[in-house]
C-alpha cells in the first residue's frame, strides 16, 4: 500500500514539475467582446476566467466568436440598444431546452462525456445543459451548485429517501449521485454507470459477487428486489421490513408461514418463536442470504 | 493517512516554488467538541469518531494551459489531487475513507471477536452478561487510487485508472444452531478484504463516429472466508468446531464496447456490447456439526469452481428529423450464464445438487417526443421486456411498460409536468421442482404462492411536478406521486401496495440581508400481504380459503403502513453586510410505522392474543430533530471565522429491538444468543464547533 501511494505520488510530482516549468502564459484577448463587456462586465469576467475563456483550447468560445458563440446575434442586440432577450439568444426557462443544449453540443459534439446525450432521460424530460452547468463559472465541471443540491433540486423524492434512517452516505459527503449515475445518458437502466443493477452494486460490494455454490435467485437477478438503495425506513435499506419481506415469497409449513406479531417480540407475551421477530429477524439464522458455500441443506437454506 | 498528507504537502511545496502562476485556495483549521448521550455508533454512523482540532486544505492552480486541484481534510480522511493540461491530458490521485459504525459496546459470549475463530471455554456458555466480552460493530473502507487520461492523441484518448479498496471491521453473522429450527446464535465475524480494480479505456471521437473500448479487471480477496465457532447446541462432550462460510475470493473481468455514429436527419445509431466473466474457487467442507458431533456428507467434488459469464448488447436509434419530433427506438439483450460447478451432495437419504440460476433478458421499446404549440411537450414511451430464467416458479416474465409525460413551459414563472406510467407484468407460473424437500407440499402450496419480484402485476404511477418562480427572489417546487400495484393471481404473498408522496420546497430572499428556505416531504406506504400458517403435511390442508382452519392451520393478513414526513427551515441573516452572517437551520424527520395483523381463525388466537393486541405499533418508528446555529464572520477579504452549535436528537422504537435481551429464551428451542447488534440506537448529541479559514 505504502509503495503504491509513494509511486503514484512521485509520478504525479514529476508530471507537475515538468508541466509547470513552462510558465509562459498568454493573456486572454478581449477581441470583439468589448461591446459585450461594456454592459455585462461581470459576465465577461466570469467567462474569461472559466475554461471557456482559455485561448490554448482550440475549440473554446474565446477562440471562436466569444460571447456570440453561444448568445448569437450580438450585433443586432447592440444595435437595438440591448435588453433582456432582445435579438440575442438567452438561456431562459421559456427557451426550448433542445435549442439551449444545441449551443453547447455544437462545440462538445466530440466530447465523450456527452456522446450518448441523445439517449438520456434528462434530455427526454426537457433538461438542458444550462440547468446544471454554467459557462460563467470556474466551479468543478461548471456545476451551478454542489452536485447533491443540484440533483435534489429536481429529485425531491430522492432527497427525502436520503433523509431516511438507513441510507447510502450521500448526505454525509462520502458518495455522490454521480458515484452511481451518469446524468448525460448511457445504455444502463436509470442512467446508472453499468449495464445492469447488480453489476453496479458489485463495484463496491464485491463480496456479494460470488459466484456461490447456493444462490438466492432474486438476489442474483436484481439487488433492488429487496433493497431501496437511496434510503429506507427499514434497516439495511430493505424495501420492506422483515420477516414480512421474506415471507412475501416464502410461505411454507411452520416458521416461514407463521405470523410474527407483537407477541413474538422481546416484550411480547408468548415465548414460542422468539427468534424471528427480534434483532435481525430472519437473518438471525439465514445470514448468508446473498449466497452460501456451506454444506448440504445448511448452505441451501443460507444458515452456514 | 498521515503519509498521504505529507506527500500532498510535499507536492504543494514543490509546485509553489516552481511556479508563479494563478494559485488560489484555502486553509481551514477546525475545532470540534462533541457531547453524545446515548448511542454513539448511530450518531457517528458515517463519520469518523472523535473530537479535536482538524485541518483541511484546498489548493487550485489555473493557467492558460494547466490546472491542478488539490485538497485534503483530516477529519474526513479524504485527499485528492487532480490536474492536467487543458485538452491534452488529465491525472488524478485520491484517498478516501468511509467509516460505517453500527453498534459500539456489543457483547458476545465468545472470545476472539474480530478474528476468524470465536470460542467459549466452558459448555454450556454462560448467560451472565457481565462475563461476556465487549467489542464494536463497524466497518471502514479505505480507497486509494490514481488514473490518467491522455487526450493529446486526438481523436484517440487513452485512460487508465487503478484503485485499491480495503475493508476492515466486524459485522454480525448468524446461524441456527441446529437445522431446521433451533436457537439462533449471533456471531461477530471479521471483515478483512481487499478489492483491486484496474480500468483501461481507449476512446475514438471524431464526428460522425464515437467509439470506446473498456477493459475492467477487479479482484476481490477475502482474508476470512470462514468463521469458525463453537456451537452452543453441541453436547458438552462434543467439542466439534462449527463454521459459517463467508464471501469467497473472486475475479471479475469485463470487456465492453460502446459506440455511436451520427446519421443524416439529425439521427444517430448507438451500440454497446459487453462480455464479463466472474470466477471464484472454494474448497468445500464435507461435514456439518450436529448436537451429537458431526455428520459427514459426500460431495461430487471437494472444490467448487464458480463461474458466471454475462454477455450483453444494445442498439439504440435516436432521431430528431424535424424540430417538433424526437424519437428513439432500441433493443437490448442481456444474458447471464451460470457455468459454475454442479456439486452433488449425498447427505444420508438426501441426494441433491446446487441449482444453477441464470437468465436472459430481451428488451425493446420506443419513445416519441412531440413539441406542440403553446409551449407543450408530450412524450410517449413503450417498452417490452421478456425475461427467461432458470427458476422453477417463474421461468418467464413479460413486462409491458407504457408511459406518457406532458410538460408545459408557457409562463416564464412556471414549469409544469404531469406523467403517467403503467406496468403490466405477465408471468408464466409453474410449480417448482424442489432441489430437496417435500415436493408433495410444494405441489399444493405453490399453486397459491406468487413471489412479488416475478408475480403478475398491474402497477400504475401518477406524477405531477410544478416549478414556480413568481419573482426573482422566490422559487417554489411542488411534486406529488401516487403509485399503486395490484398483484393479481396472488393468493399467498404480497397482494397490493400503495405509495403516496408529496414534496414541497421554497427559497425566498425578501431583502438582500435575509434568505429563507424551507422544505416539506410526506410519504405514505401501505401494502397487504396474505399468508397461510400450517403444520407439516399431511397434518393440515393448506388450501387457503375452504380448507381446515384450526389453532395451527389458519390464514392471516398483515397490513403494514409507514407514514414518513420531514421538514426543514433555514434562515440566513446578514447581520452586518459583508461581515457577519447568522445561519439558523432546523430539520426534522419522523416515521411512524404500524402493522395491522389479522388472524382468520379465532382458535389460533391463544395465549391472550386477540386481533387488536397482536398489531405492531412500533414498526421502525423514528424521529430525528436537528438544530444548528452558525455565525460566519468575514474578518477580512481573506479570513473567515465561524462559530456554531448543532444539536441532534434521534429516537427509535421498533418491535425487533424494544426490550432487547441478549438471551431471550435459552431453555426453549426458539431462544437465541445475541450480541446487541442494532440495539437501542437513540442518542442526543450537542456539537460545538469553530473554524478559521484563510483564503489566498
Amino acid at each position: 500500500m505504502r509503495k503504491f501511494v509513494y509511486s503514484v505520488s512521485l509520478v504525479a510530482l514529476s508530471f507537475l514539475v515538468f508541466l509547470f516549468s513552462n510558465n509562459a502564459f498568454s493573456k486572454v484577448s478581449r477581441g470583439d467582446m468589448d461591446a459585450c463587456k461594456s454592459c455585462h462586465e461581470d459576465y465577461y469576467k466570469s467567462f474569461v476566467s472559466s475554461i471557456h475563456g482559455k485561448k490554448t483550447i482550440a475549440g473554446a468560445p474565446i477562440n471562436q466568436e466569444g460571447c456570440v458563440s453561444c448568445h448569437t446575434n450580438g450585433a443586432m442586440h447592440v444595435e437595438k440598444g440591448g435588453g433582456k432577450g432582445v435579438e440575442v439568444f438567452t438561456f431562459g426557462k421559456k427557451v426550448d431546452p433542445k435549442e439551449k443544449s444545441s449551443k453547447c453540443l455544437y462545440c462538445h459534439k466530440e466530447s465523450k462525456s456527452v456522446a450518448f446525450w441523445e439517449m438520456s432521460k434528462h434530455k427526454t424530460n426537457g433538461v438542458s445543459c444550462t440547468d446544471c452547468h454554467s459557462i460563467h463559472t470556474k466551479a468543478d465541471k461548471g456545476l451551478i451548485a454542489k452536485e447533491k443540491e443540484l440533483c435534489y433540486s429536481c429529485h425531491k423524492d430522492i432527497k427525502m429517501q436520503f433523509n431516511k434512517q438507513s441510507h447510502h452516505p450521500v448526505n454525509e459527503g462520502k458518495m455522490k449521485c454521480s458515484s452511481c449515475h451518469t446524468p448525460h445518458g448511457g445504455f444502463g437502466p436509470k442512467m446508472i454507470l453499468a449495464d445492469a443493477i447488480n453489476e453496479l452494486c458489485y463495484n463496491c460490494h464485491a463480496d456479494k459477487r460470488g459466484p456461490f455454490l447456493y444462490e438466492h435467485p432474486p438476489v442474483e437477478e436484481n439487488c433492488l428486489n429487496c433493497h431501496s438503495v437511496h434510503g429506507s425506513n427499514h434497516n439495511r435499506m430493505l424495501s420492506k421490513k422483515q420477516p414480512l419481506l421474506c415471507q412475501a415469497c416464502h410461505d411454507w409449513s411452520l416458521h416461514p408461514g407463521t405470523p410474527y406479531t407483537s407477541y413474538e417480540s422481546f416484550v411480547g407475551g408468548a415465548t414460542a418463536g422468539k427468534n424471528r421477530q427480534i434483532a435481525r429477524g430472519c437473518l438471525n439464522c439465514h445470514s448468508n442470504i446473498h449466497g452460501s458455500n456451506g454444506p448440504s441443506v445448511r448452505g441451501l437454506r443460507f444458515v452456514r | 493517512m498521515k503519509k498521504i498528507n505529507l506527500i500532498l504537502i510535499f507536492v504543494l511545496f514543490f509546485a509553489s516554488v516552481a511556479f508563479s502562476g494563478d494559485f488560489s485556495g484555502e486553509i481551514t483549521i477546525k475545532g470540534r467538541l462533541d457531547s453524545v448521550d446515548g448511542n454513539e455508533a448511530k450518531f457517528y454512523e458515517y463519520k469518523n469518531t472523535g473530537e479535536g482540532i482538524f485541518g483541511s486544505l484546498r489548493l487550485n492552480y489555473d493557467s492558460e494551459k494547466y490546472f491542478m486541484n488539490m485538497g485534503f481534510a483530516v477529519d474526513n480522511n479524504f485527499a485528492t489531487l487532480n490536474g492536467g493540461s487543458y485538452d491534452k491530458f488529465k491525472y488524478y490521485l485520491f484517498y478516501n475513507e468511509i467509516p460505517h459504525n453500527f453498534t459500539f459496546k456489543a457483547r458476545t459470549l465468545y472470545l476472539g471477536a474480530g478474528s476468524d475463530y470465536v470460542y467459549y471455554p466452558t459448555h454450556p456458555p454462560t448467560t451472565n452478561l457481565n462475563l461476556w466480552n465487549e467489542f464494536d460493530y463497524y466497518t471502514k473502507r479505505k480507497t486509494a487510487g490514481a488514473g490518467f487520461t491522455l487526450d493529446f492523441i486526438k481523436p484517440l484518448s487513452l485512460g487508465v485508472s487503478y484503485k485499491r479498496e480495503t475493508k476492515e471491521g466486524i459485522l454480525p453473522t448468524g446461524i441456527s444452531a441446529a437445522t431446521p429450527g433451533g436457537i439462533a446464535v449471533e456471531l461477530p465475524y471479521k471483515v478483512d478484504n481487499m478489492t483491486d480494480t484496474l480500468m483501461v479505456n481507449l476512446d475514438y471521437s471524431k464526428k460522425p463516429v464515437f467509439a470506446s473500448l473498456v477493459y475492467q479487471y477487479s479482484e476481490f480477496e477475502n482474508d476470512a472466508t470462514y468463521l469458525k465457532f463453537r456451537n452452543p447446541a453441541s453436547l458438552a462432550a462434543s467439542n466439534r468446531i462449527d463454521f459459517v462460510t463467508l464471501s469467497p475470493d473472486n475475479i471479475y473481468q469485463k470487456v465492453s464496447f460502446k459506440g455511436k455514429a451520427t446519421l443524416p436527419l439529425n439521427s444517430s445509431i448507438n451500440f454497446n456490447a459487453g462480455y464479463s466473466n466472474t470466477k471464484s474457487e472454494v474448497g468445500l467442507i464435507p461435514y456439518y456439526v450436529t448436537a451429537a458431533g458431526s455428520t459427514n456428507i459426500t460431495l461430487s467434488d471437494m472444490l467448487f469452481d464458480g463461474r458466471v459469464r454475462v454477455f450483453n448488447y444494445g442498439i439504440v436509434l435516436t432521431s430528431n428529423p424535424v424540430k417538433f419530433l424526437d424519437a428513439k427506438v432500441y433493443y437490448k439483450y442481456y444474458k447471464k450464464k451460470n457455468e459454475s460447478d454442479e456439486i452433488i451432495t449425498i447427505d444420508g437419504a438426501n441426494t441433491f445438487a446446487n441449482h444453477l440460476f441464470d437468465y436472459k433478458k430481451n428488451n425493446y421499446g420506443a419513445e416519441v417526443g412531440f413539441k406542440l404549440p403553446a409551449h407543450l411537450y408530450f412524450n410517449l414511451a413503450y417498452s417490452f421486456t421478456e425475461i427467461d430464467r432458470n427458476r422453477g416458479d417463474a421461468p418467464k416474465n413479460e413486462d409491458n411498460l407504457y408511459s406518457a409525460t406532458l410538460r408545459w413551459t408557457g409562463l416564464d414563472f412556471l414549469t409544469a409536468r404531469v406523467g403517467f406510467e403503467r406496468l403490466h407484468r405477465d408471468v408464466d407460473h409453474k410449480i417448482p421442482k424442489l432441489v430437496t424437500g417435500d415436493q408433495a407440499q410444494a405441489n399444493i402450496v405453490e399453486q397459491y404462492v406468487r413471489r412479488f419480484d416475478v408475480a403478475r402485476v398491474d402497477m400504475d404511477t401518477y406524477k405531477a411536478e410544478f416549478d414556480i418562480t413568481p419573482m426573482d427572489n422566490l422559487s417554489i417546487g411542488i411534486g406529488t406521486k401516487y403509485k399503486k400495484a395490484n398483484y393479481e393471481e396472488v393468493t399467498l404473498g404480497l397482494r397490493t401496495s400503495r405509495v403516496n408522496e408529496f414534496n414541497f420546497d421554497v427559497d425566498y430572499t425578501p431583502v438582500k440581508m435575509l434568505r429563507f428556505n424551507a422544505y416539506y416531504d410526506y410519504e405514505k406506504v401501505r401494502y397487504d400481504q396474505f399468508q397461510r400458517r400450517y403444520p407439516a403435511l399431511p397434518a393440515g390442508n393448506p388450501y387457503p380459503f375452504v380448507g381446515l382452519q384450526n389453532a395451527t392451520n389458519y390464514n392471516w393478513l398483515a397490513e403494514p403502513r409507514n407514514k414518513t414526513y420531514d421538514y426543514g427551515l433555514g434562515v440566513d441573516v446578514k447581520a452586518i453586510p459583508d461581515k457577519l452572517t447568522l445561519r439558523l437551520q432546523h430539520d426534522y424527520i419522523s416515521s411512524d410505522g404500524f402493522s395491522d395483523f389479522t388472524y382468520y381463525n379465532n382458535a389460533a388466537l391463544v395465549g391472550g392474543r386477540n386481533n387488536e393486541n397482536i398489531d405492531v405499533r412500533n414498526w421502525d418508528d423514528y424521529r430525528k430533530t436537528a438544530y444548528m446555529i452558525k455565525a460566519i464572520y468575514e474578518a477580512t477579504k481573506n479570513i473567515t471565522c465561524s462559530l456554531g452549535w448543532a444539536y441532534e436528537k434521534y429516537v427509535y422504537q421498533d418491535v425487533q429491538v424494544d426490550g432487547y435481551r441478549y438471551v431471550p429464551a435459552v431453555a426453549g428451542t426458539n431462544g437465541a444468543y445475541l450480541t446487541g447488534f442494532g440495539k437501542d440506537p437513540a442518542y442526543t448529541a450537542n456539537v460545538y464547533f469553530a473554524s478559521l479559514t484563510y483564503r489566498f
